[in-house]
């Protein structure tokens, strides 16, 4: 990217803390090869977009995003694997939620430098393929062009901008690491572990035990093999982030201030939640059809990671939308300031995820890219997680019973599986830049990386850095 | 002393016992071919079924049904469609899109070379497992006794299974086998009991599970039947009640391979064949050694004192420097030693548990002795009420699971699929740097199996009933009309 990044057209105001974590940065050129400092909020920032789907050509739109996400390694409209802002991205149409309302797309990607690198990013690599969706889509100034010319992409990205939407919570399991730095990482450990497994099974003979001397041909054979790598680990990146309860403490004070004089107003909201805990209707067992389940789980598990998309409509009722947004405000806030170290609340398969309200509040959309099965991933939801969760999506429709906000609910394994697995739809196009990268991975990688740009200095650092690999 | 109270006569004796005074067993594979004479022949056999927890038994014979098997027993589909999907689709999975490659049955293991239960082959409807104190005469007679009395009825579709008992309970590796069985509560106590009772909705309709639920239990419709007990909505009647499902997979040991392989990753700098450094990385593989003590326990040579241990965890040993991560007996079983920390962990653990009945086949084959080309393996059978959440998370998530506990590339060094090429490694942690195996092969290939349903004693009387003629056409007692069959 760098090249084509231009000046954004003005974009609608978004949330006050989205704004900040797009600050510009000055002098961006990656191609120029200048080193830039990258602040943390530049690595794996969230993008969505959702817009309606012209009806006549919804059909047309499933099908080519479907090509797309079925040959993601050899479409030529869009060269994902060239694509340099991108960790995860993907399409999915969602339908309406009466037959008046028309289908709509919905765009999620996860990305690193400004909104304006990472659109030029996705039109310098696949101009032909944006062109191709977003004419599906209503109000797209270019429906009836053939190609795109590069003078009317100001025009494709305010259409874009246009219907960008704010995520209500956001999570990053790996903060502060960009796409490219994790693909380096992952590139230089296996180049370590392909030069041990040509030493034998047991390469700490060949080096008679000395694991300086062991720690010494590695970064040899790493500069003479993987040079190009090896040197740019020395690139300042992103900061890591750290714990920050300060800042949770200033974003809960006020509400806890509020809460003092508004006492008995809080306990009349209590009882109306239990009253209507009480009252919501739980959806049974079995509805879930077979082949939706079936559907799903066609297209699960052919790499490392899996991807979930989700939509359910809110209850009723200003009370649940309310209750909803306070619940998320208070999961990204942990998950920013707090849930920063690669899991959340005890969770460690999540690369991103995020929460996004649309049609005006009436339907909460879930996206998430993980690690593992989906098995596994609703089972860690359940067994670690379960309080959060239901404290979100008992907003929802035909969650299974709760208590108190966040008790019980997930906690019922059956009906909760199949409450997610009735609510998902299918993704059509789905793109990770890492497929074979795991949360716990990028975390491991990175240590290891540590240890090359400076070399432990105590026989001991040397062997806990060894044990590493 | 338990809360619970099982109603033991009414379930089948498999699930208490594997039946270990019973050296010899066969399984027999059947298809129906005369759904009222084989109801006719149910209705017979369910006096000789075993039920309860027995210490003392003879002749044991037990039961299971696969959901074609109930199709054709006459179960009418929406009966059937109160089971859940991954029985009704079965281990094989129709159109193969999904179950076959979460399992890790591809290539060699796939279901289209599956020498049973695959698409090729017939379906298996009815599975008899016959189990005696010898293989004697007795036993071949009681055997002949069986056929004959399903002649017309039922037929075998595959050879009956003939299973032998290694000694000291082995497999064919050589490696002492189920020794963490768990207990279930309402099931007699061991003395040596290493872990509280695991919920016994874990393995039996009709109890509350590890999540304080009752598993959802297959249900027919309340004027189906005037004897099987009512759901507890009082709404239907309860056919998994006190019944459970079976994972049956047949998996062929190569014995002479496995050895081979591990003498070849141990060999010596001066590349000898080292049998002593064979035998550490096989038992570094498995988690323990071949008399059963658990490498965390005697991480450096095999201690007999060990043998039976099931009182271990890995609290001491984080990083695998003992037991590697990797190692089979850890990744099937990771006991504390999950993320985010050992409570979770012992949960997590804890609703994945399966209770294992498998039998080896085929003669024993002695260590580093060269292939005798005879066949031989494991009729693994595990028991559990969610086939999805227990034995098909165990292969999906942990065995096969190349990304288990934060690894890279290893997938079970003993059962797992191993990618061919560079894809199949086995890390072995060490101070300071650890040991890497590359280029594992597949010593153990699934040759067939299913899913099936082990009723309990009322279930097996209602698909016993006899058939009802209605309108020229035979119809079952599970429905009026739905699943008939031309006289």
């Amino acid at each position: 990217m760098g090249n084509n990044a231009r000046a954004l057209p003005q974009k609608r105001t978004g949330s006050g803390e989205r704004r900040a974590e797009q600050a510009p940065i000055s002098g961006v050129s990656a191609k120029s090869g200048r080193s830039v400092a990258l602040d943390a909020a530049l690595a794996g920032n969230a993008l969505t977009i959702v817009c309606p789907v012209l009806p006549e050509r919804k059909a047309e739109l499933v099908a080519l995003l479907t090509r797309f996400g079925t040959s993601i390694d050899t479409t030529t409209e869009m060269v994902f694997d060239q694509l340099s802002s991108v960790h995860f991205m993907r399409w999915v149409v969602i339908e309406g939620q009466t037959p008046e309302q028309p289908a709509q797309l919905a765009f999620e990607s996860n990305y690193d430098g400004t909104l304006a690198q990472h659109l030029a990013d996705l039109y310098e690599h696949g101009a032909r393929a944006m062109h191709l969706i977003y004419r599906c889509c209503a109000g797209y100034p270019f429906a009836d062009a053939a190609e795109l010319s590069e003078a009317q992409f100001d025009g494709a990205f305010s259409f874009l901008l246009a219907n960008e939407v704010d995520y209500e919570a956001f999570y990053v399991g790996r903060r502060g690491k960009t796409m490219r730095q994790i693909r380096r990482e992952a590139r230089l450990r296996d180049g370590i572990q392909r030069f041990l497994d040509g030493l034998g099974s047991d390469p700490m003979r060949h080096f008679g035990g000395d694991p300086a001397a062991a720690y010494g041909a590695i970064v040899a054979f790493l500069k003479q093999n993987h040079g190009a790598d090896f040197e740019a680990l020395s690139e300042p990146g992103p900061a890591a982030p750290t714990r920050n309860i300060a800042a949770i403490v200033v974003r809960a004070l006020p509400v806890a201030a509020l809460a003092i004089p508004l006492g008995p107003v809080l306990l009349g909201l209590y009882a109306l939640l239990r009253r209507k805990e009480e009252t919501d209707v739980p959806e049974s067992y079995d509805v879930v059809p077979a082949e939706q389940t079936r559907l799903l789980a066609e297209r699960e598990d052919f790499q490392v990671q899996n991807q979930l998309t989700h939509v359910v409509a809110l209850k009723p009722g200003l009370f649940r939308l309310l209750t909803a947004r306070a619940v998320l405000y208070s999961i990204t806030t942990l998950a920013r300031f707090y849930f920063n170290q690669g899991n959340l609340g005890g969770l460690s398969t999540i690369h991103y995820a995020r929460w996004v309200l649309i049609d005006g509040g009436k339907r909460l959309l879930f996206f998430s890219n993980y690690d593992g099965s989906w098995e596994r991933y609703l089972g860690d939801f359940i067994d670690q997680a379960h309080v959060g969760l239901t404290a979100v999506w008992s907003n929802t429709q035909g969650f299974p019973r709760t208590r108190n906000l966040v008790q019980e609910g997930a906690t019922d394994e059956e009906r909760f599986k199949a409450w997610t697995r009735a609510h998902q739809i299918p993704t059509q196009l789905w793109y990770s830049a890492y497929k074979q990268v795991t949360v716990p991975n990028i975390g491991q990688n990175s240590r290891i990386c540590a240890g090359l740009v400076k070399q432990p200095a105590t026989r001991e650092a040397l062997e806990r850095w060894l044990e590493l690999l | 002393m338990n809360a619970v109270t099982l109603q033991k006569h009414e379930i089948q004796g498999l699930v208490f016992s594997g039946y270990p005074k019973n050296e010899a067993g066969t399984y027999l594979l059947l298809r129906v071919v005369d759904r009222a004479r084989a109801r006719a022949w149910l209705r017979a056999a369910l006096g000789e079924v075993t039920f309860g927890e027995l210490t003392e038994y003879g002749a044991t014979l037990n039961i299971a049904i696969s959901a074609p098997g109930l199709t054709a027993l006459g179960l009418d589909a929406p009966s059937l469609a109160t089971f859940p999907l991954e029985f009704r689709e079965g281990l094989r999975e129709k159109d193969e899109a999904y179950r076959p490659r979460i399992l890790g049955d591809v290539g060699d293991s796939a279901p289209s070379k599956w020498a049973w239960g695959g698409p090729a082959r017939p379906e298996v409807h009815v599975l008899l497992a016959l189990f005696g104190p010898k293989n004697d005469a007795s036993f071949s007679a009681r055997l002949a006794e069986h056929r004959a009395r399903f002649a017309g009825a039922l037929e075998e579709v595959h050879p009956a299974i003939e299973t032998i008992s290694l000694p000291d309970r082995r497999e064919h590796f050589g490696f002492v086998d189920g020794i963490a069985q768990p207990r279930f509560e309402g099931q007699t106590p061991r003395s040596d009991a290493s872990e509280s009772p695991i919920k016994a909705g874990e393995f039996l309709f009709g109890y509350d599970n590890e999540f304080d639920k009752r598993p959802s239990s297959p249900s027919v419709s309340a004027s189906a039947s005037r004897h099987l007990p009512a759901t507890p909505d009082g709404n239907r009647k309860d056919l998994g009640l006190n019944g459970t499902f079976l994972v049956v997979r047949q998996l062929e040991q190569d014995v002479a391979g496995f050895w081979r392989s591990m003498a070849e990753h141990g060999k010596g700098a001066n590349g000898e064949i080292d049998q002593a450094q064979a035998l550490w990385l096989a038992s570094k593989c498995v988690g323990r050694w071949p008399s059963g003590a658990p490498l965390v326990r005697s991480p450096d040579e095999d201690d007999p004192e060990w043998r039976n241990d099931n009182a271990f965890d890995y609290s001491k040993d984080p990083r695998g420097f003992k037991c590697p991560i990797g190692a089979h007996i850890r990744k099937a079983n990771p006991r504390d030693s999950l993320e985010p920390g050992p409570d979770e962990s012992r949960i997590a653990t804890r609703r994945r548990r399966i209770v294992r009945r498998g039998r080896a086949y085929g003669p024993a084959l002695a260590k580093f002795a060269a292939d005798d080309g005879q066949k031989r393996g494991l009729v693994f059978v595990c028991l559990n009420t969610n086939i999805r959440r227990q034995f098909e998370f165990i292969q999906q998530s942990w065995l096969n699971n190349e990304k288990f506990s934060g690894l890279y590339e290893d997938q079970d060094p003993i059962v797992g699929d191993q990618t061919p090429g560079y894809g199949a490694t086995f890390t072995i942690p060490a101070h300071p740097l650890r040991r890497r195996l590359v280029g594992l092969e597949r010593f153990v290939q699934v040759r067939g199996g299913e899913y099936f349903f082990l009723p309990s004693k009322s279930a097996l009387g209602f698909l016993s009933e006899p058939v009802q003629v209605a309108d020229g056409r035979l119809a079952t007692p599970a429905s009026a009309g739905a699943a008939e069959v031309t006289a």
